[in-house]
């Protein structure tokens, strides 16, 4: 435990003196004791940081190696921004999983199993029901908030809707576009009337509608994607394979008495099964169905 | 004293325990109250958390625009914060108003968390983005307005708790100094009060001990009370009392004894029966005070006895031996008490009667188990007769008994005495005679020898018919006679009392110079002499009779050596005497004829000596105080020792 205490404090000295050298590095330590997770902008980056800690701390009590959850505030930042700021690993969406595995060659570990124990989440495009707006061609001109280019419920698929019922060019079909940078953001900007057109996974909006269930009255669901997975681990290639092992063990391996229990409720899954890029194949087809491959896919926004 | 001292130590104990607990109750009034006001700072520093935080996400919103990737952490770590330190607000008690005021903030933190995430997640045009911003910003205003009045709120009633908390440790504070002081007064008093409850008591008591260690026995303390100390006062006074009452009974028995010894020694002084019998009557007199006294002595055969009594002449009668016995059996040998009068008369026959008798005393005179007589009292002046009386009475019976026996003792021995001196009178007598016929018997042997010789030759002169032969007769007789006249003048001179002429002399001196007078005799002769003087003091004495002393010695010393040998002198000290021994290697003396050789005409030389010499030697050194001894063994010699004491001045000493 010393040890670890002794980590940590260099951890804190050290990353108060890089900070002063590079304000983009945060250095993986998980070879001195401390890995690096990063998390997507899925909710609510405060609610992303709640979700997620109970599981960081029970990781890191079990693996006897300290996580360290870091949050980005886009979708795409997780791919741009794996390398600069040195993680280790991420917990990657639809789109940047695949995105991840092409350019950065990560390795997908465990894949999170959704309440109604499936990995699979499908993208939703919505309106406001009194919005009148029924199908692609009644959103012309509208303002449409997406959650991010780097999300699949929360971008591609919509584009590839849009692609399907013959809008080519979205930025003269909409009159405003803007990304949330989360999909409750882009429910929230339907409901208050910020967008016309909103995008989120069912995933997310069957969680806010638990939580508000006059959501569910006020929002009308359009088009609906392919089941896609949700949240995907990976970890760096070059993390020692003991250690992947271990996590993969650890999150795949979780008993169901009351404290992971509370963990995994927390955390709104009911468990982690093994990762596979078999299941991203929707993914793929969708980037096809734009005219573009993954890595000539643009997911910066701007 | 037990009871009071534990009443007051509970008094002391009550009061410091009231003390304490009031101490420990205003300390805990002041603990809640600093905790209160710890928590109330606890408060402030978590809102100044709160607002630190707010301003830290207002100033990054306003300062870093989109590129929140540096700060997003810390920026989800300081809203996050805010959680936290609402929910530890919530925890608290507060009042109604307060708790609605931090669910506010609550509600308000969870409104900027939204906004702040949608302002750090959204991708739009400047003004769709500036809006989020503003709106932001304006909730971050208002949960600084909020905690800005709730710091006014909670630094109010800080102050008021803290003035509240200062004035309560004030009146704690002079509440704790008043128990304190309370407390002390009370001890002290309580303290003073016991001193004085056990020291006062104890005063008297050492004053009383004092009195009593130096003799005023009775002394008593005067101090009563119910405590311990009251108790041991108490006992005190009654020891005292005891021990004056002992010290007199044992002044009593002392002058008992002291009058017992006064009257009972006189007794063992009296020789005779009857004035013994008379010194007793007065003696028991002397030791009890009563009216009438008899004593009763049995005599030797125990058919009568010697009677005395007061008034009375001393008398014997032969009436009552045996009723006397008789009651001394029947009394088991005891002493009899008859304090209910007239019996008492009828104990002893023949004793005189008194008249009026009340009470009666009487102790037996016991000797070796055998009845000897009695002592009887009459009438005691005051009181009846007691166990005391007996005591004192055996004790003047016994002494009266063995004085009885000592003046028996005393005249058979008088009587022994005088019958041994009438038979040593006629010894003496008999022995002069003795002794003087010997001395006449050797007297005439002497005189006999030279006139059987004067007679011889006077009667062959008578027939001698030359002249030349009767002058040899006449020359013979001549001798005969003035050898008799020398055996007269020695008897005379032995029997003559001549004055001793004592002058300092030398006797180392007297012994060279009489040595000088012997060197002729020695001077033919093979004898050695050898003189060996020691360290002697000079001392009186009569210088020509101890030359003749000496002389008479050293001549029977060289007689008995015939010629050869050797004769010592030696002179030396013997504690405070001058030791002068005479030994020669001669002869020797028979051991038979020893003891008679200072006797007058004793002598083992024939008819050469007189026997007179070392008669005459031991009359002049006894007239000297001094002494003449011999040792001798035949064959071997003799050796006489005179020791003279040393006199340093004396005049004259007759013989």
């Amino acid at each position: 435990m010393k040890k670890y205490i002794l980590a940590i404090l260099l951890v804190v000295l050290l990353s108060g003196w890089s900070g002063s050298l590079d304000v983009y590095a945060a250095d993986s330590m998980y070879g001195d004791d401390e890995i690096l997770i990063g998390l997507i902008p899925e909710l609510n980056i405060f609610k992303q940081m709640e979700r997620y800690r109970p599981l960081a701390e029970y990781i890191s009590e079990r693996l006897g190696v300290k996580i360290r959850l870091t949050i980005l505030s886009k979708y795409g930042d997780v791919i741009d921004r794996f390398n600069s700021r040195r993680m280790d690993g991420a917990f990657f969406g639809d789109l940047t999983t695949v995105i991840a595995y092409e350019k950065l060659g990560v390795i997908p570990v465990v894949s999170v199993v959704n309440t109604d124990n499936s990995i699979f989440v499908r993208g939703h495009i919505i309106v406001r029901r009194d919005s009148g707006i029924k199908s692609a061609r009644d959103m012309k001109g509208k303002v449409v908030a997406f959650a991010d280019k780097a999300s699949v419920s929360g971008y591609l698929f919509a584009l590839s809707y849009l692609r399907k019922n013959g809008v080519r060019d979205i930025s003269s079909f909409f009159s405003e576009i803007f990304f949330t940078g989360s999909y409750d953001a882009s429910v929230y900007a339907v409901l208050d009337g910020r967008a016309d057109v909103g995008c989120v996974n069912d995933t997310v909006l069957r969680e806010m509608i638990r939580n508000d269930p006059t959501i569910d009255r006020e929002i009308q669901i359009i088009a609906t994607s392919p089941e896609i997975p949700g949240i995907t681990l990976c970890l760096r290639r070059d993390i020692p394979s003991e250690l992947r092992k271990s996590m993969y063990d650890i999150l795949t391996g979780m008993p169901r008495n009351t404290r992971e229990k509370k963990i995994l409720d927390r955390f709104g899954a009911a468990g982690f099964m093994k990762a596979s890029m078999g299941h991203f194949k929707p993914v793929y087809r969708m980037l096809e169905d734009i005219g573009t491959g993954v890595k000539n896919y643009n997911y910066r926004i701007k | 004293m037990k009871r009071k001292i534990v009443k007051a130590l509970m008094v002391l104990f009550f009061l410091f325990l009231l003390g304490g607990g009031f101490s420990v109750l205003s300390l805990r009034q002041i603990n809640k109250d600093l905790s209160n006001l710890i928590a109330l700072h606890r408060v402030e520093i978590i809102r100044q958390d709160l607002v630190i935080n707010v301003q830290s996400v207002q100033t990054n919103l306003f300062t870093v625009g989109t590129g929140f990737g540096k700060e997003l952490d810390d920026i989800v770590e300081s809203v996050m914060s805010l959680d936290r330190a609402v929910m530890q607000c919530s925890g608290c008690h507060h009042s109604q108003s307060v708790e609605e005021r931090i669910n506010n903030v609550g509600e308000l933190i969870e409104q900027y968390k939204e906004a702040l995430s949608a302002y750090i997640t959204t991708t739009a045009n400047e003004e769709r983005i500036e809006k989020l911003k503003i709106i932001t910003a304006d909730i971050g205003e208002m949960i600084l307005d909020r905690t800005r009045e709730m710091a006014f709120i909670a630094n109010k009633s800080l102050q008021k708790k803290t003035e509240d908390a200062v004035s309560e440790v004030v009146v704690i504070q002079k509440l704790i100094i008043a128990t304190l002081l309370g407390v002390f007064i009370i001890g002290f008093i309580v303290a003073v009060r016991l001193t004085n409850l056990v020291v006062s008591p104890l005063g008297r008591l050492v004053v009383a001990a004092k009195e009593v260690s130096s003799g005023n026995l009775g002394y008593t303390t005067g101090y009563r009370d119910d405590t311990e100390i009251g108790d041991f006062a108490a006992t005190f006074d009654e020891m005292s009392l005891s021990l004056k009452e002992s010290h007199e009974k044992i002044l009593s028995y002392t002058n008992k004894l002291s009058l017992l010894t006064r009257v009972t020694v006189p007794l063992y002084a009296v020789s005779g029966a009857g004035e013994l019998l008379h010194e007793a009557l007065n003696s028991l007199g002397m030791i009890i005070d009563a009216e009438h006294f008899d004593i009763v002595v049995i005599n030797e055969g125990g058919r009568s006895c010697r009677v005395i009594s007061t008034g009375e002449p001393e008398h014997r009668t032969d009436v009552g031996v045996e009723g006397l016995r008789e009651l001394f059996e029947r009394s088991e040998r005891k002493a009899v008490i008859d304090n209910r009068g007239g019996s008492c008369q009828a104990l002893c026959e023949g004793l005189s009667r008194v008249p009026e008798a009340r009470n009666s005393l009487i102790v037996w005179l016991v000797h070796k188990d055998e009845l000897r007589g009695a002592l009887r009292v009459v009438n005691k002046m005051e009181g009846i007769f007691d166990s005391e009386d007996v005591k004192v009475l055996s004790i003047f019976a016994n002494n009266f008994t063995v004085a009885m026996d000592n003046a028996k003792l005393y005249e058979d021995l008088r009587r022994k005495m005088e019958e041994l001196k009438e038979t040593q009178q006629q010894l003496i007598q008999a022995a002069k005679l003795a002794a003087i016929g010997e001395l006449a018997s050797n007297v005439a042997h002497e005189i006999n020898n030279p006139l059987t010789s004067i007679l011889g030759y006077a009667e062959l002169a008578r027939e001698e018919t030359d002249m030349e032969s009767v002058m040899k007769d006449i020359d013979i007789i001549e001798q005969e006679s003035l050898r008799a006249r020398e055996i007269v003048r020695q008897l005379l001179e032995f029997s003559r009392k001549r004055p001793l002429k004592l002058e300092e002399i030398d006797i180392n001196d007297l012994l060279k110079d009489v040595l000088k007078l012997a060197a002729v005799k020695l001077k033919p002769t093979a004898i050695r002499l050898d003189e060996k003087y020691g360290d002697i003091p000079s001392t009186m004495a009569d210088a020509n009779q101890l030359k003749q002393v000496f002389i008479n010695l050293i001549n029977n010393g060289i007689a008995a050596m015939h010629g050869e040998g050797v004769l010592t002198i030696e002179t030396g000290m013997r504690g405070n005497h001058i030791i002068i021994n005479v030994s020669d290697t001669g002869e020797g003396i028979d051991e038979k004829v020893l003891p008679r050789i200072f006797e007058p005409f004793f002598t083992t030389k024939a008819e050469k000596g007189t026997g007179l010499g070392l008669s005459v030697s031991y009359q002049i050194i006894e007239a000297h105080g001094g002494m003449i001894n011999v040792r001798s063994s035949p064959g071997e010699g003799s050796t006489f020792t005179i020791t003279l004491p040393v006199r340093r001045s004396v005049s004259h000493v007759s013989l």
